[in-house]
């Protein structure tokens, strides 16, 4: 209390545009504000803390011994080229240097860019206490950093100009996050849920038309990884293979742990399914069914990806996309029986 | 009958269902900026198209507004709002002068159709958003409609023995007790008159004094000179005779004025509003103190709950007023720097908490907000003994100098008395700086009051 007003004359006073701010703003909330009831609906069971001290060290262990390994037999073979021609051998070590070289450089590059998914879910838990308290000032660097990372894997440059008209001086942290949801993440949005319909329209289609049942478990593993790198790569914090290995499990993990709600989702999901099923083959179904699978995936990925939570207006619904996929399978299959039927027609004839 | 005959028929019947006026009460004592509101709401409208300083207005961030303009509305008797004029003040920075008397416009706004169902029949739909100004002022005759005579004079004796207004009364008063106490019917004239002017010492005078009553004795509007306005309540030193001529004069023509000058007002005005915006200037009475924090809270905490929602009855079964939406909005908060808009929020809430606990108690929607219709300042970091505060660098309205303003803090915990006392504010009023018209005004929060206050019409 008791901060003196202070009034200068203009030109004495040397200003600055107010962009961040200064003084302390936690005592600008009082308890009242911080969002009560606190309780009920905010415990979560946290993510398993898995890898025993032991695991881990076999895991260490084991990279050390493929290592020395490669590094052995890189060795062996450029002896060996050595031996038949110096020439040879002289390529042959220059080339392993530039695949050392590019390969490291390239792989610290990647975890650099991977590292930044663990970073999402601090970053995520930040914005919504500084939405939930209407903080003042704190946002915006941080939505700048974020703006950094998308820029180098996508072109947002118009959304972020509407983006940065739109957000005044006088805004809050809480307004300031509500805008930058709806101009430049929901851009974003669109981008990964165009992907997740691709994928998982054509890894459907691939079910249903595959006749061999092993092969569908590799598509579905090939498709749901190339998509897990797509939309990982449109929130700029793209996956190296090994990220990606991770990002699968943790995505797999929150699946499972998505509760009750979900499950009656899915569970009418699979009704609707039924009644599609009803009209076409096992195998059609099955296809639409691992479309289904594929989308809720990627609808999860997003979910981890996405430095700032999805409110239930922005939240991808996964009815849109399961309605597409029945669609366009169904479709898919149909034009080809009629084709085959007409095929069949002209060889009667 | 053919199909398309049925569709058409369904077609209009959905238009007749949807809601497409929405009638908007600006509530708000004088000077507490609802013509400056106005103004900005009709012009944040009309340029809306190229408008990207409007996120919050739903309608208009999912590119669903078609097009705004101005239109002509039915209550032909009422004065049309200056809208030109005031664009035109602030083209010559000055602010929109104190209103003088009613009027009303009627924006239409086109919009593209969001909700499924009634998309089927039909892909655009508008809403006309009618809005009415007039002088804070007539607002606090209000409470008149309740009282007699008799009464009226018992509460204005109670009000006028206290606070400031009973030095500024001391001259009226001594009209009286000079005479031997009798009035006669050629003395009324006279004695309205310097009634008169010893309200309207209170409205100028320095220290805010909010609840002056009767309205038209300041701002007599189209009445001006009229006999309706030769009244005033008998002091408590004077004794009349209840049975005299003067006195039968003076029932009659204070009825005359509660029936047929407040209550057609408040009838015509406040039975058909929907959406109800009761705006404070809670920074005049930071700068102003404990007393004058007081005195608002109880007029506008009378203000709102009378209005309202059926809490006295007499006042809904006169109006029937059907208000389901009420936003309490602190405004100019472009004088305060934006780190502490929310503490001028909880400030707000605060102070009339009690008259939000009644109003949504009926069931009515409340929200509270801070803004700024005409954003007329900057703000910056300056700084000072080596730290860095917030301020506000603008024009100072008084004596058109270039400012930087620290205003003091506002806090968050309510304050006792002491601590009024002892904090000291400064909030400055700031002239318009130079600006376009051609352009949306820069503003502050009002898309936000614009999605409280119609978001949900726009289906
Ligand atoms: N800084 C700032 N000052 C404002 C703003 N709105 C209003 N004011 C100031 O408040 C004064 C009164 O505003 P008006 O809009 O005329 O108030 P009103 O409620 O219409 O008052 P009456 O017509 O007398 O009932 C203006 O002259 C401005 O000085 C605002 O958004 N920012
Ligand atoms: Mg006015």
């Amino acid at each position: 209390m008791n901060e003196k007003p202070i009034k200068f004359a203009s030109e004495q006073v040397d200003t600055e545009v107010n962009k961040e701010n200064l003084e302390n703003l936690d005592s600008l909330l009082n308890d009242e504000l911080k969002q009560l009831p606190a309780g009920i609906n905010s415990s979560k069971l946290l993510q398993p803390k898995s890898k025993t001290k032991l695991f881990k060290a076999f895991v260490v262990s084991l990279t050390g011994l493929i290592t020395s390994a490669a590094i052995y037999e890189a060795w062996l073979f450029i002896q060996q080229m050595f031996a038949i021609n110096p020439i040879l051998g002289g390529i042959v070590s220059a080339l392993v240097g530039v695949v050392l070289v590019t390969g490291i450089g390239s792989l610290i590059k990647g975890r650099v860019k991977s590292k930044r998914l663990s970073k999402r879910e601090i970053l995520r838990a930040e914005l919504k206490t500084l939405d939930a308290n209407e903080t003042y000032g704190k946002a915006r660097s941080k939505l700048e950093d974020i703006s950094q990372e998308f820029q180098q894997e996508v072109d947002i440059s118009k959304s972020l100009a509407i983006f940065q008209q739109s957000a005044q001086q006088s805004h809050n942290d809480s307004e300031l996050i509500k805008i930058y949801s709806d101009q430049v993440l929901a851009g974003l949005d669109k981008l990964a849920l165009e992907a997740i319909n691709k994928h998982a329209t054509e890894s459907a289609i691939m079910v249903a038309l595959s006749p061999l049942a092993a092969a569908d478990m590799a598509l579905v593993a090939w498709r749901s990884s190339k998509m897990l790198q797509e939309i990982s790569r449109i929130y700029g914090c793209p996956q190296t293979a090994f990220g990606r290995l991770g990002l699968t499990k943790q995505v797999a993990t929150n699946l499972m742990l998505a509760g009750a709600s979900e499950l009656i989702a899915d569970a009418s999901v699979e009704l609707l399914g039924k009644s599609v099923a009803a009209t076409v083959s096992t195998k059609v179904a099955q296809g639409i069914g691992v479309g289904i699978l594929i989308s809720r995936f990627g609808i999860q990925t997003m979910r981890l990806c996405r430095p700032i939570e999805f409110t239930e207006d922005s939240r991808p619904k996964l009815g849109d996309v399961r309605k597409l996929i029945t669609t366009k399978v169904v479709a898919m299959i149909t034009t080809k029986k009629k084709n085959q039927v007409l095929k069949q027609g002209e060889k009667d004839d | 009958m053919g199909v398309k005959q049925q569709i058409r028929e369904a077609v209009e019947l959905v238009e007749r269902g949807l809601d497409k006026n929405v009638r908007i009460c600006v509530t708000g004592l004088s000077g507490s900026g609802k013509t400056a509101f106005i103004t900005s709401l009709v012009n944040q409208l009309l340029h809306q198209k190229s408008s990207t300083t409007l996120p919050f207005w739903l309608a208009h961030a999912e590119k669903r507004v078609l097009a705004v303009k101005l239109i002509p509305y039915n209550d032909l008797h009422i004065p049309e709002f200056p809208y030109a004029e005031s664009l035109q003040a602030i083209e010559n920075r000055l602010w929109p002068s104190s209103t003088r008397n009613i009027s009303q416009i009627r924006i239409s706004v086109k919009y593209q159709i969001k909700n499924k169902w009634i998309k089927k029949l039909q892909k655009t739909s508008h809403l006309n958003i009618d809005v009415i100004d007039y002088p804070g002022e007539w607002l606090l005759d209000l409470p008149l409609l309740n009282l007699d005579y008799e009464n009226w004079c018992l509460l204005f004796n109670d009000w006028v023995s206290k606070g400031k207004q009973a030095n500024l009364s001391l001259e009226w008063l001594n009209s009286f007790s000079s005479d031997t106490g009798q009035i006669s019917k050629t003395d009324i004239k006279g004695l309205s008159e310097s009634f008169r002017q010893f309200l309207l010492k209170c409205k100028t005078s320095e220290e805010a004094i909010e609840f002056i009553q009767p309205g038209r004795f300041i701002l007599p509007g189209d009445l001006e000179g009229a006999p309706v306005l030769d009244f005033f309540p008998i002091p408590a030193n004077a004794n009349v005779d209840k049975n005299g001529e003067a006195y039968k004069i003076l029932v009659q023509r204070y009825e005359y004025y509660r029936d047929n000058v407040v209550q057609p007002f408040f009838k015509e005005y406040f039975s058909k509003v929907d959406r109800q915006v009761l705006l404070v200037d809670v920074l005049k009475v930071l700068n102003q103190g404990f007393d004058s924090y007081k005195e608002l809270q109880q007029t506008l905490s009378k203000l709102v709950t009378s209005f309202n929602y059926g809490q006295t009855n007499w006042l809904k079964r006169m109006f029937q007023p059907k208000i389901n939406k009420l936003i309490i909005a602190a405004t100019k908060s472009d004088q305060v720097p934006p780190e502490q808009h929310m503490a001028m929020k909880s400030f707000l809430a605060q102070m009339l908490m009690d008259a939000e606990n009644q109003v949504s108690y009926q069931g009515v929607n409340v929200n509270t907000l801070v803004f700024s219709a005409i954003q007329v300042s900057e703000s910056v970091t300056a700084e000072h003994d080596n730290k860095r505060i917030s301020c506000v660098k603008g024009v100072e309205l008084d004596n058109g100098e270039d400012v930087v303003n620290y205003p003091g803090k506002i806090p968050v915990e309510p304050m006792t008395r002491k601590q009024w006392n002892e904090q000291e504010f400064n909030f400055i009023n700031f002239a318009i700086p130079d600006l376009t018209t051609d352009r949306q005004l820069p503003h502050q929060r009002m898309d936000r009051l614009i999605e409280l206050l119609v978001g949900d019409k726009f289906l």
